[in-house]
């Protein structure tokens, strides 16, 4: 595993870049294409929420379909 | 082969894949290299046009029509042998890469045939070679194998009675823009969908792929969804039905990558999901989606190919393929896990990367045409992509925990082939006009401005944050997930078995029942034919001549009167 130091440093990074990408929208106009796009930090958002939403229906789909990995050899 | 010195490179590589295990060892690795490449030097210098035209039966085959968009699509087959060759000289198994050779061969064919009786035969030999690769893999092998081709000789089924329809109708064999206000067009459609992944006959994709071997499976992801692919490019631009099935696969893709542990079958998902955007491209059908569609097909060739040659690398060293297994290894094996961040970063249109300059064609042609609500859902499933393919595969593949796994980076060919690939990827991602220049129609996209890359940096690095933050409900499991394919898999098992208990309790009914009456027969009949029998005892003569008597009696009566 990465050093103790090393780690905290790869998450300073992460994290100011993300800080960096989102604050670039006060520098940089967006061209919106249906006028929420254009919002302030939307793909960011979008892109959070959206990510966790997947993340939430396929473990509520999981619940019902998943199976151990043995199921059809059985 | 030869008709006016034009030499057809898939049947090229289909004769010396037929040729290839009759060659000593040593030759066998030069025809790897030479072939593949010279077929690329062939298919780069072909005119447009069409050629080797024969007659038939009446019927005017034409195997080669030469246009932008066959050339594309047989350019990058071409490139994709080339490199998986080279990927796969160190696989023991010689009628792996014989057959492959045939496969890719027959997609080339395909992709190629300017009529309809030429595509569906090369069609049905790519369908054969890909079962016999399929059948070089592991132990589950054999049965997925044959699960893969029944489902491929029944899409050839429904493709060919659809063809024969659209034949005697048309009264041209001639394959370009299927008219589809007949229901013979919607067999076509079926036939090739089925072979592109779409529902309800996704699940062969992530069944059989995955138990093919470590180069095999390398081959299998490029030349049967895409050659689908360009028949719908070619035959069914804009049918909007297209923009549904493609969104419903590429939901499926991402939900089902999420789930899944083995890492294979991980990436086999993302294929459905990948061929998933370019359906929606096409179902679009304005020129900038097709144009979408085909780059895209032709990036996520090469990018799928260079992350399953990761994946498969991996598998060649440790022998595993189960995120459960793996982890770590990005001290030991760091070129395979370069290469694969590279593919990662690819497919999920990371700005300078392949997938960047083709994905976002598509979702711009839905802003064009003003499908708001398919731009936003192709916005939600580029954070997707990045979720299951970009961050999930070389995470826990590579990072996650040290499963102490002796590993070292794979013998130099596998590294050429891998280095190779990811050079093509951050080249069309950064001088996108090489690709551009080929494409069907002309182009008048930029995709590097500063709010286009803001907007793409922002979304996946948001996703990824997405990732880390909720990692603990992401942790590995030992499951598989259910599909369509339940249903034959062990659906029709249960039924079969079910019916059989009563199928038996019939049979025995019947049977008994006919017993019974069999028996009731032979019984009547002995009973008057036997020995003792009214019909059966002999007669006394007595008897004879008494009744002789009566006749004759009754006869001399009857004169008499």
């Amino acid at each position: 595993m990465l050093s103790k130091i090393s780690k905290r440093t790869i998450y300073i990074i992460c994290i100011c870049l993300l800080i960096l990408i989102v604050s670039s929208d006060f520098f940089i106009h967006r061209h919106s294409n249906f006028r929420i796009d254009g919002y302030f930090a939307f793909p960011a958002f979008f892109g959070f929420i959206c990510c966790i939403f997947l993340i939430i229906i396929s473990k509520i789909i999981g619940l019902f379909l998943k199976r151990p990995d043995n199921y059809y050899d059985k | 082969m030869i008709n006016n010195m034009i030499i057809h490179p898939g049947i090229l590589l289909i004769l010396f894949g037929i040729l290839i295990p009759l060659l000593g060892d040593k030759f066998k690795k030069i025809i790897t290299f030479i072939i593949p490449a010279l077929c690329f030097i062939l298919v780069l210098q072909l005119p447009h046009g069409m050629y080797l035209n024969y007659e038939y039966m009446s019927y005017n085959l034409t195997f080669m029509r030469v246009d932008d968009l066959s050339k594309i699509f047989s350019l990058v087959f071409t490139i994709m042998i080339i490199f998986s060759s080279i990927f796969s000289l160190n696989q023991n198994n010689k009628t792996e890469i014989s057959t492959a050779f045939i496969y890719g061969g027959s997609a080339i064919g395909a992709v190629l045939s300017g009529d309809f009786i030429s595509l569906f035969v090369f069609w049905e030999i790519m369908a054969i070679s890909s079962t016999i690769i399929i059948w070089m893999g592991n132990k589950d092998a054999y049965k997925s194998g044959l699960r893969y081709l029944t489902v491929h000789l029944f899409g050839g089924v429904v493709l060919l009675i659809g063809i024969i329809g659209y034949i005697s109708l048309k009264e041209s064999i001639d394959f370009s823009l299927i008219d589809n206000t007949n229901i013979y067009a919607y067999l076509i459609l079926i036939g090739v969908l089925i072979n592109a992944g779409a529902p309800p006959f996704s699940g062969w994709i992530s069944d059989s792929y995955p138990s093919a071997s470590w180069s095999g499976t390398v081959f299998l992801s490029a030349f049967t969804t895409k050659t689908a692919v360009y028949v719908l490019i070619r035959g069914y631009p804009g049918t909007e039905l297209l923009i549904y099935i493609g969104m419903f696969m590429i939901f499926y893709g991402i939900v089902y990558a999420i789930l899944e542990n083995d890492m294979r079958r991980i990436l086999s998902y993302s294929i459905i999901n990948q061929v998933g955007f370019m359906i929606t491209g096409i179902g679009i059908g304005t020129e900038m989606a097709l144009n979408g569609a085909a780059s895209h097909a032709f990036a996520h060739i090469i990018y799928k190919a260079l992350l399953l040659m990761s994946a498969g690398s991996v598998f060649y060293i440790t022998g595993k393929t189960k995120c459960t297994d793996l982890g770590g290894l990005y001290k030991t094996m760091p070129i395979t896990m370069v290469c694969g961040i590279i593919g990662a970063l690819s497919i999920s249109a990371f700005p300078f990367t392949s997938g960047f300059v083709t994905k976002s064609m598509i979702s711009q042609s839905a802003v064009y045409e003003n499908y708001i609500f398919i731009w936003f859902l192709l916005l939600a499933a580029s954070a997707g992509v990045f979720l299951h393919a970009g961050i999930k595969f070389p995470w826990f593949v590579f990072f996650q925990k040290d499963a102490k796994l002796k590993a070292k980076d794979p013998p130099k060919n596998m590294q050429f082939a891998m280095i190779s690939l990811s050079i093509i990827c951050i080249l069309i991602g950064i001088f996108p006009n090489i690709l551009y220049q080929m494409l069907p129609y002309d182009v008048s996209y930029a995709p590097y401005t500063w709010d286009h890359v803001i907007f793409q940096l922002q979304l996946l690095l948001f996703s990824g944050l997405a990732f880390f933050l909720m990692l603990k409900y992401l942790k590995r499991t030992l499951t598989l997930t259910l599909e369509f394919d339940w249903f034959w898999r062990k659906f029709s098992k249960i039924l079969i078995k079910e019916f059989d208990i009563h199928a038996e309790k019939t049979a025995t009914n019947i049977i008994n029942k006919y017993i019974k009456i069999f028996d009731k027969t032979i019984k009547t009949l002995y009973k008057h034919h036997g020995p003792s029998g009214i019909l059966g005892r002999t007669w006394p003569t007595g008897n004879m001549a008494f009744w002789t008597t009566v006749i004759l009696a009754s006869y001399l009566i009857i004169y008499l009167l």
